[in-house]
């Protein structure tokens, strides 16, 4: 779908869910890790990307967990 | 000769689709971001004063990709040098809709502003081997400020 769509431009809807959904995933992940630590918030946070390969991307986020 | 005759015919349809669909979408653009023109943004990293209220993460992004004929048109620009016009709206676009996106995101939840926002762009290649940029991603995210006289549901 996506190598078709790449003939006429435009967004590509499936790509934009799938980032979408590994970004929660990855949110879920660094509020658990900051948990674990005794922390009760996060500030500062950074989202980036980085791609990998052809088709696959890597989504890291980082931030400051903090007790308040 | 087959091959020519599809090269073609794909420049051809990228040409009239895609130019079509940029038109559209800098017209919709224009007009979603008029609509929010309410909900200032900015890159501070203290809330002003006045705008204090509870604070929420929100983030967006879209994935844009460019059409056959622009390619091509990139392609030759790289042998001259100088502005490769057909990437800055590209990017342009993908910029303003990430924007527009995260303004809604933050409307829905009862937001009035959106500070330290910050963009992020990454190139996604769909075939690893060509150097060729035919598809960014664009990440928008920032501190979306509820106010705290808001009557909209507030959660953090």
């Amino acid at each position: 779908m996506a190598g078709l769509k790449n003939f006429v431009g435009g967004e590509l809807k499936g790509y934009t869910e799938l980032m979408e959904e590994s970004r929660a995933e990855a949110l879920e992940r660094i509020i658990s890790s900051a948990r674990e630590m005794g922390a009760n918030a996060i500030v500062n946070i950074r989202f980036s990307t980085s791609s990998i390969a052809g088709g696959a991307a890597e989504i890291y986020i980082y931030g400051t967990a903090v007790r308040v | 000769m087959f091959d020519l005759a599809l090269i073609a015919g794909l420049i051809a349809v990228g040409y009239f689709f895609g130019g079509r669909t940029e038109k559209r979408h800098f017209q919709r653009l224009i007009k979603e971001e008029e609509e929010l023109l309410h909900i200032p943004h900015s890159t501070l990293k203290k809330i002003p004063e006045g705008q204090r209220g509870e604070v929420m993460l929100v983030h967006t992004s879209v994935v844009l990709t460019q059409d056959y004929f622009k390619m091509i048109v990139a392609g030759f620009s790289q042998f001259f040098g100088g502005r490769i016009y057909v990437y800055e709206t590209l990017l342009d676009r993908a910029r303003r809709e990430a924007l527009v996106r995260l303004k809604r995101r933050a409307l829905a939840s009862g937001a009035a502003s959106i500070h330290n926002l910050r963009l992020e762009t990454s190139s996604i290649s769909q075939r690893s081997n060509k150097k060729q940029v035919g598809t960014v991603e664009v990440i928008a995210y920032g501190t979306a400020v509820i106010p705290w006289t808001s009557q909209a549901d507030v959660r953090i």
